[in-house]
Order: structure tokens, then C-alpha cells, then sequence
């Protein structure tokens, strides 16, 4: 009786515009439809992994009375949008160890509907007076794009990345957008388009940034054995890891790597597999900046080498490691935290059903998230079979 | 270091605990200061009410006021006031040799030319009777 850990349904709500849905309904919407996929029932269900967003704090332990569950095993482990992946390598370890038969993953966020678009360049909304690190950020007019800006700027002065190789990255995503009908935006984008866009901060255009979208997304993990006479073909978790750095911006110790480079070889090491080997990747495209991050931190290109990868085309539909092929954050869904994700889409291309978006012979997948401001990296590494 | 009043501080209300406000005090004062520890030598900020290496309680020390840029943002965009009025505006990381990296502006700047490796200075901008903001400008080449 195999208790290797497979993931067997997976699901989204709707999205990218759902004024019809809160936060809650759109994990219930997701997961029933992640149900309905691989077959299983609420009941069958015995363990849950759910992070909850500053704005809504106690999403996950509503989550559970909404959904009517009773896990015996519980993560709600927050790391931002990297969420997912921290959660993954526990999950897999309850699995094996027969702490849990049947885990549900959900998030869901009503982000847009309820915030409207200001997410990356707003402040905070400060009614009591600043305290805490903050003290030493907010009062310079720091935003989540600038963040990422300084460590844009900071890899273009460290490495020569050019502001083409980062549009680029948008290029190819915003090509997968127009594979997938429900992606925000779907026209054709050029680099001439990303540099054109309004400059938000330099060297971060408006195309570099993410969408602001409603969504949401759940996946079930059970046992090998269990999914064996499910409706769909599982896919194994192979590699599983996460890292941090730090939490807040002015603390990130090189702005041009993250915690990528460790948790990215603990998952190699699990898989016994090299960046080679991967056949597509599903990353956190936060910002165009957040992907090229990822893809040096895991080994796909060496340090300071990304914007000449990205030129190459590798990561573009038919290139040698098309990445998002839902359209990603930049172009379709962003909902607050995208690490649940980044695994239904990966899961979709490894079981061959990613329709025109789908990448030939496609028999492993990473995963990578990203959490908080470049500091909480997560690594999934998953595949079509048992390795 | 200089204090400079424009008598409108509009940024953000500030509530420091005391470790924090000792930071902001000293601006006022004209000192950029971080805390290093008497017992193990490690110097931190953000200020903490403890060394963070050993768990003594650290002292204050004074650094020169002056740094290089790290890396920088020139903000063009912003959701909130008065930062959406003050655009464009550069935000950068300004290192220091006695081994502190800082968030700050740097004003009296042309954002066409600021760059990686700028040498700059601190300054302050008053809060209240109590406290200012560190900032930074260039260092005027003598
Ligand atoms: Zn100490």
C-alpha cells in the first residue's frame, strides 16, 4: 500500500472579476470543483492547509466551519504568496506518515472586488500611528512595486539586466493569457508595449506589474493507493522546500538573490532531479522582476544571468521551459496569494490537458512561490509519475 | 547633521515605541545613530530593544551621517497622499561603512542622473518638537 503523496483534483472559482463571490464562497466554489474532478467527497476529506491575508485574518478557521470540515491535520502557515509551498512539505510528510489520508488546499480572495486596484502602489491606511519596522519604510513612500523596484534596479546595476529582458517575461506571459479564455487581459503585448506603459517605478513599468484580480484556487493530496481509482491521473509530489530571507524589504540581504538558491536544491535534492530535467515552470510573477529572480535562485541560468535566458525565448510557448502557461499573475489572476496556483496549473499541464497552452511531452514541473517582498521562497516539484 | 523644519510634516502619523524613538530623537538632535552591542560588537538596525546575536541590551553609537546608494526607485506612481503629490520621487537603500543599510529619500537630486554608488548624507526633516526623519542628498563635492 503506496502512501506516496499524489495530488488528484484540483479546481478554480471564478475569476478574474467575481462580484458574486466573498473570499469564503470562493474556497467553497473552488474546492467542490476540485472535488468533482478527481471524485472524492467533502467526507473523504480529513486534513486542511489554508493561509489567511493580513486583510482577512481569520480566513482559514472560517474557512473550515464554512466548508463543514474536521481536520485532524491543519496548516496554516503563512508566508505570503508562497503560502502553498511552505505548506506542501508537511502536508506530504502527514501523508506518508498516516497523519492525514485526504488533504484539501484552498485559497480564495474577493481582492479586487473588494479593494479595487490600488494593492501595489498604495500605502498602508495608518488611523493609530506608525509602529515597528514600518517606522523605517512607510514615511519614505515605500509601496509593494517599489520594493521590487530596488531590487530591479539593483540587478540592472549589478549584472547589465536591460528593461527589454524584463518586458520580456510579460511578452511571453501575456502570449499564454491568450490561450486561456478567462485571463484578464488576452490581447498580444510587444516589448515596445511594456516600455511604453506608464513607468510606476523605475525601472518597473506598468506592464511589469501583476493584475488585480478576484479568484481562487484548490488542489487534494492523498495517497498514492487512494488515488489510484480516482477520475484523473495523479501527479506525485517529487520535491518539496521552502526558504526565507528575510520579512521586510530593508532587511533582504542581496537585492538580486533570494532564498530561492536553498529551498530550490533542497527540492532537487528530494526529486533527484537538475534544472535540465524540468519541462515547464508555474513561478510567482508578482513582477516581472520576481520571475527572473526565481529563475536564476533555481538553477535554470547561472546568477546574473537571466535577461540574456529570457531574450533566448526559452521561457515563450514552444521554448525549452515555457513558464505560466495560464497567462500567469501579470496577465490573468492575482487574488492576493497565487502559490495554490502555480500547483493547479502545473497539475493541469502534467496530466496533458493544458489544451492549446499545453507543453509537449510535459512529464515534470516547478513550482516556485514567492511570499512577503522577495523573502519566502517555495519550491514544488512535481511529475507526471513516480520516479 | 542638518535639521531642516518645514513645519508641515504630512507623511505619516508616527507612534514609535521607546527603542524606536530614541532613533527619531536623535535625528532631531542632527545624529544618525544605530545600536551596537557592548558585548559582542554586532550593530543593528532597525533598533531592537535587544543585541539580536547575544541578548545584551545594546548601546547607541553615532555614525557619520554619510553612505552610498545601495539601489534606487524614482516613484512615479502612488495610490496615497502626500507621497501621490510629491512624485516623481527617488527612494533608495543607502548604505553606511559602519555597517547599516537604510530606507530613505534623496531629495536635491536630478532623477535623470541618480545612480548605484552615489555618495550621499544624511539630513533631517522635523516631526514634531520631538523627533525628525532622516533623509538624504547628495554629497556636495568640495
Ligand atoms: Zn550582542
Amino acid at each position: 500500500m503506496s502512501r506516496e503523496p499524489v495530488i488528484v483534483g484540483i479546481g478554480l472559482s471564478d475569476y478574474p472579476k467575481a462580484p458574486h463571490l466573498d473570499s469564503f464562497m470562493h474556497i467553497a466554489q473552488a474546492t467542490q470543483r476540485a472535488l468533482e474532478d478527481c471524485g472524492l467527497e467533502l467526507e473523504d476529506i480529513d486534513g486542511f492547509a489554508c493561509a489567511s491575508m493580513p486583510t482577512e485574518p481569520e480566513l482559514h478557521v472560517e474557512a473550515v466551519e464554512h466548508l463543514g470540515l474536521s481536520p485532524r491535520w491543519l496548516n496554516t502557515t503563512y508566508t505570503g504568496g508562497s503560502a502553498a509551498q511552505f505548506q506542501i512539505p508537511d502536508a506530504v510528510a502527514a501523508i506518508r506518515e498516516g497523519r492525514a489520508e485526504t488533504i484539501l488546499f484552498a485559497y480564495g480572495s474577493d481582492f479586487l472586488t473588494r479593494h479595487g486596484r490600488t494593492l501595489g502602489t498604495g500605502g498602508l491606511s495608518i488611523d493609530s500611528g506608525l509602529s515597528g519596522p514600518l517606522l523605517y519604510e512607510q514615511p519614505y513612500g515605500s509601496t509593494i512595486a517599489t520594493c521590487y523596484a530596488l531590487a530591479a534596479t539593483h540587478h540592472m546595476a549589478t549584472y547589465g539586466t536591460l528593461p527589454e529582458q524584463l518586458a520580456e517575461i510579460a511578452v511571453g506571459v501575456r502570449e499564454f493569457a491568450g490561450l486561456n479564455p478567462k485571463a484578464m487581459y488576452r490581447e498580444p503585448l510587444t516589448v515596445e508595449d511594456v516600455l511604453a506603459s506608464p513607468m510606476i517605478a523605475d525601472p518597473l513599468h506598468l506592464l511589469d506589474c501583476c493584475v488585480v484580480s478576484d479568484g481562487g484556487a484548490a488542489f487534494i493530496l492523498t495517497t498514492e493507493e487512494r488515488g489510484r481509482d480516482l477520475k484523473q491521473h495523479p501527479i506525485h509530489v517529487l520535491g518539496a522546500a521552502g526558504a526565507n530571507s528575510h520579512w521586510h524589504i530593508h532587511s533582504m540581504p542581496d537585492f538580486s538573490t533570494t532564498a530561492g538558491t536553498i529551498s530550490s536544491q533542497d527540492a532537487y535534492r528530494q526529486a533527484g532531479l537538475q534544472p535540465e530535467d524540468i519541462d515547464t515552470i508555474q513561478f510567482y510573477d508578482s513582477f516581472t522582476i520576481t520571475a527572473l529572480l526565481l529563475l536564476e535562485d533555481h538553477g535554470f541560468c547561472a546568477k546574473g544571468e537571466g535577461g540574456g535566458f529570457i531574450e533566448d525565448g526559452h521561457l515563450r510557448k514552444g521554448g525549452s521551459l515555457p513558464m505560466n502557461t495560464d497567462g500567469g499573475s501579470l496577465s490573468s489572476c492575482h487574488s492576493g496569494m497565487r502559490g495554490t496556483m502555480l500547483i493547479t496549473e502545473a497539475v493541469r499541464q502534467l496530466r496533458g490537458h493544458g489544451g492549446d497552452a499545453q507543453v509537449p511531452d510535459c512529464e515534470l514541473a516547478l513550482a516556485a512561490g514567492c511570499g512577503g517582498l522577495l523573502s519566502y521562497i517555495g519550491t514544488t516539484i512535481l511529475g507526471k509519475d513516480r520516479r | 547633521m542638518e535639521v531642516v523644519d518645514d513645519g508641515m510634516w504630512n507623511r505619516v502619523p508616527m507612534a514609535p515605541g521607546p527603542i524606536d524613538r530614541k532613533y527619531f530623537e536623535a535625528a532631531s538632535q542632527g545624529k544618525l545613530i544605530i545600536q551596537k552591542c557592548r558585548r559582542c560588537e554586532n550593530t543593528q538596525f532597525p533598533p531592537k530593544m535587544l543585541c539580536v546575536s547575544c541578548g545584551e541590551e545594546p548601546d547607541w553609537v553615532e555614525t557619520s551621517g554619510e553612505g552610498k546608494i545601495y539601489t534606487f526607485t524614482v516613484v512615479r506612481r502612488h495610490g496615497v497622499e502626500p507621497f501621490s503629490t510629491l512624485v516623481p520621487f527617488v527612494l533608495a537603500m543607502i548604505d553606511i561603512p559602519e555597517g547599516a543599510r537604510f530606507m530613505g529619500n534623496i531629495t536635491e537630486i536630478d532623477i535623470e542622473t541618480v545612480h548605484v554608488g552615489q555618495k550621499v548624507e544624511a539630513y533631517s526633516l522635523r516631526i514634531d518638537e520631538t523627533m525628525a526623519l532622516p533623509l538624504w542628498r547628495p554629497i556636495q563635492s568640495s
